[in-house]
């Protein structure tokens, strides 16, 4: 099983602010309890064998001042802001222990916004719901991958990554693309 | 193959402007236009900065990012001029343009509270220093 410390993601994400992340992260998992193990479903990973395939788990663990933090997120944070930056802290963990590169930027792109990979090596979409079965990931996760290939970004880079999580079943899709 | 070098400056530029675009696309999404705007106008000065640093390789990304922030922040002269430097590389750029087209700039509100706010956190994490906190806020009015 991998294992990740959460608050290691601003070591490993170097050019993100990851402290609101952090904290929204702990504030879902299983509200504050750790570990927290997150099953990563993935899909043609460039770092993974050739020819394996997901899931593998992934223990999440947070020091006791983490969850201090969390709390506070939760007080301060509509719902949505709070599971969009839940997501992304736990994107940037998938990123790190499954070895697939660094989330080092976020741009403006029309009326949202995209992570770039590796310095502009690869588009990324993440996305979480906070409750929902695994029909409601597999949907979320299939929208997301229309979006991401429908992308001018994409559709200029020819490499991006999807990653959505639902945090009530403990659970995420990530999977890589390369037209 | 070992990972080329990024410039510092170019590091810590992309930090800043992410950190920004986050915070303005939350308090968007929160209703508070008047601080998504003065951040949003904050993030496409930096992604304008950051396309005159990086290779031509990178540059349209940026460019394309400057504009849709300038969009966002109604200053749809900044944004039209951002984005007609990209059409060729990034189509969806011209469609951004005909919504700039024919309107008028809107006031930045200027309330400052979400750039306070923002830029205590980034003293905090030590991506400024606070001299240079000092100098955005009185930079700011």
């Amino acid at each position: 099983m991998l294992k990740y410390d959460i608050e290691n993601i601003g070591k490993d994400h170097p050019a993100l602010l990851t402290g609101n992340f952090e904290a929204c992260a702990v504030a879902l998992c299983s509200g504050g309890a750790s570990p927290w193990p997150l099953e990563i479903e993935w899909h043609d990973l460039t770092k993974r064998p050739a020819g394996t395939v997901g899931p593998e788990t992934c223990e999440l663990t947070w020091q006791a001042s983490s969850k201090t933090c969390a709390d506070k997120a939760r007080k301060t944070y509509q719902p949505k802001r709070l599971t969009e930056d839940a997501a992304i802290g736990v994107c940037a963990v998938a990123f790190t222990a499954l070895k697939e590169g660094t989330i080092d930027e976020v741009t403006a792109h029309g009326t949202g916004v995209d992570y770039w990979v590796d310095d502009q090596r690869a588009v990324l979409e993440i996305s979480g719901i906070e409750k929902g079965d695994d029909a409601e990931l597999k949907k979320r996760h299939k929208d997301r991958t229309s979006q991401l290939k429908g992308g001018s970004l994409f559709k200029k880079i020819k490499s991006g990554y999807v990653f959505v999580v639902a945090f009530g079943r403990k659970k995420a899709i990530f999977s890589y693309y390369n037209k | 193959m070992p990972k080329k070098p990024i410039d510092p400056k170019v590091e810590r530029l992309k930090a800043l402007k992410s950190a920004y675009i986050l915070e303005a696309d939350a308090s968007m999404a929160r209703g508070s236009d008047a601080a998504a705007m003065e951040l949003f106008v904050k993030a496409g000065e930096m992604e304008l900065q950051l396309a005159a640093l990086r290779s031509a390789r990178h540059r349209p990304v940026s460019l394309f990012s400057a504009g849709s922030c300038f969009l966002r922040a109604k200053q749809y002269r900044q944004a039209m001029r951002a984005l007609e430097q990209v059409v060729d590389e990034i189509p969806e750029a011209r469609e951004l343009m005909a919504v700039c087209e024919g309107k008028e700039d809107l006031p930045i509100a200027g309330t400052a509270a979400g750039l306070q706010a923002l830029v205590e956190l980034l003293v905090k994490r030590k991506v400024i220093t606070p001299d240079e906190w000092a100098g955005a806020l009185a930079a700011h009015g």
